[in-house]
């Protein structure tokens, strides 16, 4: 069966009418989250198995809104399918008004318009169209066909159910189901007949009665406790499973405390490194004096210029100051005369030689009026003026101010700056030496950094978010306890179960004893042979389950070997866990024999996806409605991958050439302006075809403006 | 008497009006509460200090280029006695006014002993000794613009400013 095309009318997302035409092969829808990839899978779904329940959620928001209180409108979902050169159009719709109170919706149809090989044509509605559905694309198919996201790939989880489907569906052992069942009730009716014939021989009947008695009682013991211990097994084995899984994460959680306190740890020393960087440089010119790195030619020449400025000015100073005292002493030598000092003789001496009008000095008269009487009288005058204060005649300087006294107090002290200056040179060295290793330093850091970032993000993705981390912990020491509780007592159970079996043993061979005693031989031959052809029977439907997970295990391995892109070597086991009277499907990875454990989520999903596409392939071979291949859907099936390794994912599933719709976001991006884009990887992606969903342009807070469009690529 | 040196500290000095832009590009302004405007790729904190770059870039490469006649000047507000005073960030470092000074007087032709002796008024000395200043800032703002117009950005770096001054004076070495 290959799938030609579905067609969605006003289904949610998708208003008015939108087509996918498929081809064969793999058909690749890609999308960013929100685009309709899942509406579209959901389409599909409700077209095969949808009910009638909730049907004014399937429509469009836009239409809804468009048509509000005009004519009703349609909403559908159509596949259109080939299939032994015949074509099938399935259709299912209702009809929708708008009205105030909400939308109103029609019960849904489904139709099927049938051509036949001959181009015959018939239209077939409701339970007609359904059983076309069916044997089309059996139910049986459809539950290993279609997978919403990457969790619903492990099919086993879910334990007897799809177990029991699975080999009710596919595998030869469902015929031998009725063997079993009749085998039994051949076994049981010769048993009773053997019991009934030595009932009636009166010599054991009592022993015989009361042996029975004890057996049922002893085995209605024995069935009860099985029945607790399988509940407690049950149990026991879903906390370990979520212990399991939360030493997983606890071991994250240790690691993930360990790699934030070193991620902490980097980024502090990158922050101190960076500070500390030297980015001032031109500042430092100025606060660290750089700016005069080649000032010292400069201040020589300076100072030798105030230097010889100092000289010429002393020098021409002295020259003024001779040339002054020069003109001082010609004077005084051209007069010849060297006066006494002032006071000499003494006042009293010079008042009393001019009141005598004689001089004692020179001995001789002085008449007053005569020179020497005048002279005296100077002479008295000038010590008299000597004894008065005197205004300080202003000396004469040829240099009036003096600027050159400072220029030579700055000449001194910018020499003792001298040192400084040379040391620039190095103190600049020393800095760009410093940035050096502050810089290769911080490259180391940052190399650390990255890594332990990369670490954090793998552990992230493997675990589920890091809140959730802390409540697992505290869960785990409670499941531990639980655990152990249960293992106790699930330890007596088992004793005082085997003491049960024992008893009943011995009990069913004292009765046998008495049969072969008491009751007719043939009785109990025909009895014998019923056991065998029970147990015949029985094992011959334990081979054939065998035989059919033998098959999906070779051909899981088969598609395995070829899908798995992580060069994983080991192989894929299925393996039947029997536990009590039920029985389960265990499906592990396992490497040179031994169980792989941790296996990371990407090498999980391609576990799971080749195991489906194994099935898928048997269930093809098998099919109650005549052999054929059909397709598989997956609705984002690879989140765990990666781009590269969904690319090398897609790749491999296209060359089984078998018809495979997979929707996934990997490839959308965005260019430089937010505008999506699709990733130039995806040329590299062989497929039949591509296609690519966006919504128009539309209000985030209004619903009704959605709108998805679907452009082939 | 003031000193020399006061009176010379307390002039504005000038640059050529053609430098507006590259003081625009290359400095912070500040707004009269010292606020800064912005500091966008801007090297220098103040405009002064960029003039004080340029003035021992000219001085270091021997590049002294006089004003035209009728050239266009402006200035910056600021008198040279409050450059290098401490801002919060940074040291005070009024010690470049000395230096600025001894240069000034070293690279000028002024006669201190006429000055000295009253034949020759202090402002006049004051006066050649700013043009010294303000040709060694052409010069040094001259090689600054012209390193600009090569088309590359030469000091997009943090230490272009101090790799070009480091440069300047290797002839003398």
């Amino acid at each position: 069966m290959i799938i030609q095309s579905v067609k969605l009318e006003n289904f949610q997302c998708y208003y008015d009418k939108k087509e996918f035409n498929f081809s064969s092969g793999l058909n690749i829808i890609l999308g960013d989250n929100g685009e309709g990839k899942t509406k579209f899978f959901e389409g599909v779904s409700w077209l095969l198995d949808g009910n009638r329940y909730n049907l004014d959620k399937l429509v469009s928001k836009k239409k809804l809104s468009e048509e509000y209180n005009n004519d009703p409108f349609p909403v559908s979902v159509s596949m259109r399918v080939k299939m032994n050169n015949q074509d099938y159009i399935f259709k299912k719709s209702f009809i929708v008004k708008s009205k105030e109170e909400g939308a109103k919706t029609s019960d849904f149809q489904l139709v099927c318009v049938h051509t036949n090989e001959k181009g015959e044509r018939e239209n077939v509605l409701d339970d007609k169209a359904i059983q076309l559905l069916d044997e089309t694309f059996p139910p049986e198919i459809r539950r290993y066909s279609m997978f919403k996201g990457e969790a619903e790939l492990d099919i086993f989880k879910s334990g007897e159910e799809a177990l029991s489907n699975l080999v009710k569906s596919f595998s030869d052992a469902k015929y031998y189901d009725k063997y079993c069942n009749y085998g039994k009730y051949l076994r049981e009716k010769a048993e009773k007949a053997v019991d009934n014939d030595v009932k009636q021989s009166s010599k054991s009947k009592k022993e015989f009665d009361e042996i029975e008695q004890l057996i049922t009682l002893k085995s209605n013991k024995l069935n009860s406790h099985k029945s607790i211990l399988n509940k407690e097994t049950e149990n026991l084995e879903r906390i370990k499973e979520d212990l399991q899984d939360a030493d997983k994460h606890f071991d994250n959680a240790e690691s993930l405390k360990v790699i934030k306190a070193r991620i902490a740890h980097h980024k502090e020393n990158k922050s101190t490194a960076q500070k500390r960087i030297v980015t001032d440089f031109t500042s430092r010119l100025f606060d660290e004096k750089w700016l005069l790195i080649h000032f010292e030619n400069i201040q020589n020449e300076f100072n030798a210029k105030i230097s010889s400025f100092e000289k010429n000015r002393r020098d021409e100073e002295e020259r003024f100051n001779i040339e002054k005292g020069k003109a001082q002493l010609s004077k005084e030598i051209l007069e010849q005369v060297t006066p006494l000092p002032v006071g000499v003789p003494t006042l009293a001496h010079m008042k009393e030689m001019l009141s005598e009008e004689y001089c004692k000095v020179c001995n001789r008269s002085a008449e007053k009026g005569s020179n020497a009487y005048m002279y005296m009288e100077k002479r008295i005058r000038e010590f008299v003026d000597s004894q008065q204060p005197k205004q300080v005649k202003q000396k004469e300087k040829l240099y009036r101010f003096n600027y050159l006294s400072k220029l030579w107090s700055m000449s001194d002290s910018s020499t003792k700056q001298v040192l400084k200056i040379r040391s620039i040179n190095q103190e600049i060295t020393d800095a760009f030496d410093f940035n050096t290793r502050l810089k290769t330093n911080l490259s180391d850091i940052e190399i650390k950094l990255e890594k332990e970032e990369r670490e954090f993000q793998k552990i992230i993705a493997k675990s589920n978010a890091e809140e959730d981390l802390v409540s697992i912990y505290s869960k785990v020491k409670e499941w531990r306890r639980q655990e152990s509780n249960i293992e106790r007592s699930n330890g007596d159970t088992n004793k005082l179960i085997t003491s049960l079996e024992m008893d009943v043993k011995k009990l069913k061979e004292r009765k046998e004893s008495i049969d072969s005693k008491d009751a007719k031989s043939f009785l109990v031959d025909t009895r014998s042979i019923l056991r065998d052809v029970e147990t015949i029977f029985f094992e011959t439907r334990e081979k054939k389950y065998d035989e059919f997970l033998q098959k999906i295990e070779h051909k899981a391995n088969e598609i395995f070997s070829n899908i798995n892109v992580d060069d994983f070597t080991g192989e894929i086991q299925l393996s039947k866990e029997v536990k009590g009277d039920s029985e389960k499907i265990k499906v592990d990875l396992l490497e040179n024999g031994n169980l792989y454990d941790n296996p990371n989520q990407s090498l999980q999903t391609t576990k799971h996806m080749a195991v489906l596409f194994a099935i898928s392939e048997i269930a093809s071979e098998v099919s109650s409605y005549g052999s054929g291949e059909y397709p598989m859907i997956f609705d984002a099936p690879t989140s765990s991958f990666g781009m590269k390794k969904t690319m090398d994912f897609l790749n491999l599933v296209n060359s089984t050439d078998k018809q495979r719709i997979i929707a996934t976001y990997e490839f959308v991006g965005r260019d430089s302006s937010g505008n999506q884009i699709i990733e130039e990887e995806f040329s590299s992606v062989k497929r039949a075809k591509a296609f690519w969903l966006k919504r128009e342009s539309f209000d985030k807070n209004d619903l009704s403006t959605i709108n998805t469009t679907i452009t082939p690529i | 008497m003031d000193s020399l040196f006061d009176e010379w500290r307390r002039v504005i000095p000038q640059y050529s009006v053609r430098f507006k832009d590259l003081f625009a590009s290359l400095a912070n302004k500040y707004t009269a509460t010292s606020e800064k405007v912005s500091s966008l790729g801007k090297h220098f904190e103040v405009q002064y200090e960029l003039y004080t770059y340029a003035f021992f870039l000219g001085l270091y490469s021997k590049t002294r280029v006089k004003f035209s006649a009728g050239e266009k000047k402006w200035n910056f507000s600021n008198p040279i006695e409050t450059w290098g005073s401490r801002r919060t960030t940074r040291k005070d470092y009024k010690y470049i006014q000395d230096y600025m000074f001894m240069a000034v007087i070293t690279k000028s032709d002024v006669d201190l002993l006429a000055l000295e002796k009253g034949d020759i008024e202090s402002k006049e000395i004051v006066k050649q000794l700013i043009n010294v200043l303000e040709e060694y800032v052409y010069g040094g703002l001259t090689i600054i613009s012209e390193k600009m117009e090569d088309g590359l950005n030469p000091f997009l770096t943090s230490d272009s400013f101090l790799q070009l001054l480091v440069k300047s004076g290797i002839d003398d070495k």
